[in-house]
This record gives C-alpha cells, sequence and structure tokens, in this order.
C-alpha cells in the first residue's frame, strides 16, 4: 500500500503542534493528514475521511482527547489511536491505554524519529489488518466462484 | 490599776486586735504573749502552744540580744517553715527590753510567684514553638504555591517548545536534503560552488545546530522544573535519587557557571522510598547555600554512597566555611549570617525538618576557610526503619 494512499488525521487546539506535525510528515513521508484544531468539527467530518491513523491531543476546549479517541473506536475500531498527551496527563495517558486502547501515547516535546516510528508501526498493524480483510473477501469470492463452478458441474451431469 | 498594768492590757488588746500572728517576747525568746491568728498559725504548723517559740527565725536571739546594745532598732527576718514562707518584724518595746513580733505568712505570694514564673516559661517555651511552627508552615505555602507555579509554567511552555523543537528539526532535515540536492549530478557546479550558495548552506547549518542545542536546554530546564515541582506525586514514592540531585544542579547551574566545578561521585544506590519533591527541596537548598558559600571559583562534591538499609548524600564546597559559634545555630529558624533580604534563615530548619519526616538524620562538618560539607543519611525504606 503507497503512502499516499494512507490517510492520517491529526487533532490539537494549538495550530502551532498541527503545523509542526503537519510539515514534518509532509518532508518526511506522502502520507496525507487532515489537521483540525476541534476534535467535535473532526469528529464531523470522519465519516468522509476514510482514516487510516487517528493522533489527538489530550487537553482541549471542546472535547478532551480520550473521549474524542473512544468516539473515534466506536465508529472505526481498526484504526489505530495515537494520544499526544502534556506531562501532566502522563496518568491519564496510561488509564486511557486500557479505556480506550490506545495504540501509543507520546510526550510533547516529541522527538520526530519516534513520532513517525509510532505511525509506522501503527499503520503496519491496520495495513495487516485491511490485507486481511482484502485476502479473506479474496478467498471467499474464490469459494463462491468454486461453488458456483460445483454447482455447474452437478447440473451438467445430473 | 496602775499604770503599767493597764498599759499591758492595752497592748493584749491591740495585739488581739491585729489581724497578723503578733507575739510580745523577751530577747531570750520566750513568748509573753499571743493573739489569735498566731495560735492559728501555730495550728497550721502543727507547733504546740506551749513550743511557740520554735517558730523564731534560728540566730535571733543573738540579734535580740544585741538590739538593746545601741539604740534599739526594728528588724526582719525571713525563714521557711514546714512549706511556708515567713517573714518577721521585730519591734523593739524600749522601755521593757522586749520585743513585738509580727509574722506575715508570704507562703501564698511565693507560691504564686513561682507558679507565675513557671507559666511564663512555659508560655515562653510555648510562643517560640508557634513562631517555629509558623515559619515552617509559611515555608511550606510559599514552597506549595512556587510548586504550582512552576508547574504550571512548565506546562505553558512545554506546548511552544515542543513545537519550535519540532520545527527545528524539520530545518535541520531540510536542509540536509538541500546539500544532497546540491551534492548530486543534476546540480550545475556552478550553483553548488556559488559563494552565497555555500555561505548560506553553512549559515543555515550552523544556527540549525545552535538551535537544536538551545531547545535541548529549555527541554531540560522544563523537565527538572517538573521533576522539582512533581506536583503528581505529593504522595511518598520509590525513586532515585540521583535524579533529583541532578534537576537540582540543573536549575542552580546560574550560580555555578564558569565559576564552580562540579564533581559527581555517585555510588549505585538502590531507589528509596520518600516524598521527591521534599528531597528535591533540600537538595536545592544544600546546593544553593554552597554556590552562595564559595566567593570565587572552587569545587563543589556530590558524593552518593549505599550503607546498608541507608544511602547518604554528602555536599561538599570549598566555600567559606561555617565559624564554630555558628554551628549549633546553623538548623534554628531565622537563624541567617546572608544578611537581611538575601536569607530568610528558614532554609536549614526546613531541611533539617524534611530530613526528620524522613528518618534521616543531616550534619555538618565545616572549617573556616576550607569548607562546608552537610552530610544527609536516608533509610532505604521509610516505613520499616
Amino acid at each position: 500500500m503507497p503512502e499516499s494512499d494512507i490517510t492520517i488525521l491529526l487533532v490539537d487546539d494549538e495550530e502551532m503542534v498541527l503545523t509542526s506535525i503537519r510539515s514534518f510528515l509532509a518532508i518526511e513521508t506522502d502520507y496525507r493528514v487532515h489537521t483540525f484544531t476541534s476534535p467535535v468539527k473532526a469528529l464531523q467530518e470522519l465519516d468522509r475521511l476514510n482514516i487510516d491513523l487517528v493522533i489527538s491531543d489530550y487537553l482541549m476546549p471542546d472535547m478532551d482527547g480520550i473521549t474524542f479517541l473512544g468516539r473515534v473506536k466506536e465508529r472505526f475500531p481498526q484504526v489505530p489511536r495515537i494520544l499526544l498527551t502534556g506531562y501532566a496527563d502522563k496518568e491519564n495517558a496510561i488509564k486511557a491505554i486500557n479505556d480506550v486502547g490506545l495504540y501509543q501515547y507520546i510526550e510533547k516535546p516529541w522527538n520526530n524519529d519516534d513520532l513517525k516510528l509510532i505511525i509506522r508501526n501503527g499503520l503496519e498493524k491496520t495495513i495487516l489488518l485491511k490485507r486481511l480483510e482484502e485476502k479473506i473477501r479474496e478467498v471467499e469470492r474464490a469459494q463462491n466462484e468454486l461453488t458456483e463452478v460445483q454447482k455447474q458441474i452437478l447440473r451438467i451431469f445430473a | 490599776m496602775t499604770e503599767s498594768t493597764r498599759n499591758a492590757s492595752d497592748l493584749a488588746e491591740l495585739v488581739e486586735a491585729c489581724p497578723f500572728p503578733v507575739i510580745q517576747c523577751d530577747v531570750q525568746g520566750h513568748v509573753l504573749l499571743t493573739n489569735t491568728a498566731f495560735l492559728n498559725l501555730l495550728e497550721v504548723l502543727n507547733i504546740p502552744h506551749d513550743q511557740a517559740s520554735r517558730i523564731l527565725p534560728e540566730g535571733c536571739i543573738a540579734q535580740l540580744e544585741a538590739m538593746f546594745h545601741g539604740k534599739p532598732r526594728s528588724f526582719d527576718l525571713k525563714r521557711q517553715l514546714d512549706g511556708r514562707f515567713l517573714e518577721f518584724t521585730f519591734a523593739p518595746i524600749r522601755s521593757k527590753k522586749q520585743v513585738l513580733v509580727t509574722i506575715y505568712d508570704r507562703t501564698e505570694q511565693r507560691y504564686t510567684a513561682l507558679w507565675m514564673n513557671n507559666y511564663a516559661r512555659e508560655l515562653e517555651e510555648v510562643n517560640r514553638q508557634m513562631q517555629q511552627a509558623q515559619a515552617h508552615l509559611v515555608q511550606s505555602e510559599k514552597m506549595a504555591s512556587l510548586g504550582q507555579l512552576v508547574a504550571g509554567i512548565a506546562h505553558e511552555i512545554n506546548t511552544p517548545i515542543g513545537s519550535i523543537n519540532s520545527n527545528n528539526d524539520i530545518l535541520i532535515r531540510s536542509v540536509s536534503k538541500m546539500r544532497e540536492f546540491f551534492n548530486c549530478e543534476q546540480c550545475p557546479a556552478a550553483v553548488r560552488e556559488n559563494p552565497d550558495v555555500v555561505k548560506l548552506m553553512g549559515v543555515l547549518e550552523e544556527i540549525n545546530h545552535n538551535n537544536r542545542i538551545a531547545c535541548d536546554r529549555i527541554i531540560n530546564i522544563i523537565r527538572s522544573l517538573r521533576n522539582f515541582a512533581r506536583l503528581d506525586e505529593a504522595e511518598r514514592r520509590r525513586v532515585n535519587i540521583h535524579e533529583g540531585l541532578d534537576g537540582s544542579l540543573i536549575l542552580v547551574h546560574h550560580q555555578l557557571k564558569n565559576r564552580i566545578e562540579i564533581v559527581k561521585d555517585y555510588g549505585d544506590l538502590p531507589e528509596i522510598e520518600c516524598f521527591p519533591n521534599q528531597l528535591n527541596q533540600v537538595f536545592m537548598n544544600l546546593l544553593v547555600n554552597a554556590a552562595q558559600a564559595i566567593p570565587g571559583r572552587g569545587t563543589l562534591t556530590i558524593k552518593t554512597v549505599h550503607l546498608g538499609d541507608e544511602v547518604q548524600v554528602k555536599i561538599s564546597d570549598t566555600g567559606v566555611g561555617i565559624p564554630r559559634e555558628n554551628m549549633r545555630k546553623i538548623f534554628d529558624p531565622g537563624f541567617t549570617t546572608k544578611g537581611i533580604g538575601v536569607g530568610t534563615g528558614l532554609g536549614l530548619s526546613i531541611c533539617y525538618k524534611i530530613i526528620q519526616d524522613h528518618r534521616g538524620r543531616i550534619a555538618v562538618e565545616s572549617e573556616v576557610g576550607r569548607g562546608t560539607t552537610f552530610t544527609i543519611t536516608l533509610p532505604v525504606s521509610i516505613s520499616t526503619s
């Protein structure tokens, strides 16, 4: 799966954080990146975006990151969820790993190499899942075809 | 009735009317006349009436006999008898060479005074303790709000510095890509070797490198501030105290740099059970004191050792040292030699209290002109010690 087919959703109430991460991903990867300063707005657009991975800040005015990632999980359970946290929220982040099934959390100030690695590893999981689904579908299709052929053969010999 | 018998009965009446114990006696101390108040006093003192002279102070006979040698003058004597404080006034009756003795029982006043003295002393002690407690309270309140302020600032700075740090990283990556581009074959040599390009690339690389160092330093300071405040860790927990020492060192860096050499001699320490924010406060205090004790250049040594179920931290400076007469007072609240407005005199008393709360010990050795060493000994585990 080429990187340019991959869509990442990035939510942080601080525009400067969005710009930094978007710029980094722009020069280092080919991912498509959608950014939102409001998790509520991001949820409204969620169905349209067809995302493969989501990164969210924790402390935001209109909805906290854990609630937001929980909502994303309800609708797209296979999408890896990454929480970007300040130091003071570490405890919360650790709790959230269990509560909303976080894939990872990244502490601010983050290291770009770590960020890239975490995104790549997270995507690998989704990509593998997607591939698995495709394979299952292919197998099903093949099986259906076979069943059809079998029926035809049976009809011929009947 | 003769004049003398009338005089005598007048005297008896007068004596009886007196509310104090009064007796008439001769110079040999024989009691000739008493009043009811006196008899009551004898009862109180368990002295039989026929031994009334026992009440008189020892040595009064000699004085009584001497009394009439010259011009008779009255005199006072005191004595303590059976737990009572008695005051005697001996007044001469000239015509008879006898004395009128008035006895004042001062026991109540005496006990009241004693009691008041004790009470005053107790009050002073309580007052001193209260002042000390208040000083500690004010200081710990101050440290708590300082902690909150520090944690708040650290949190606020964290997001923008995170962004700057990331942007700097992006710049470094971009410039390195540009460098790759200039070095590839498609790039004309004229561009690659253009002096402006060479200069520009050099400047960009240098300032990016510079920015990275600056960012690292800010991030390090923020980390130290958070560790120092440790608001998330107001509770007891196990930590490696080297982290606290290193964090405190970063915070006092501005007082040390280029002037004081730091020597770290860290042993292999187990994590210890403690209140990290409080211990950091102690380290910070001792490091600042050490830095201030060194007037010019000097060395600050931090040595840690593991001793059985205890750990020891020694903070030594090559500073001015503490005069012998001040050694006993340095942990007293309010004692300072730093001058008004510089020191509160509370720092070391707080340190003392914190170490005591940790069931540890703090000791000091010092030599004027040579330097000072503070030794903190802490149990690895508070609960089992």
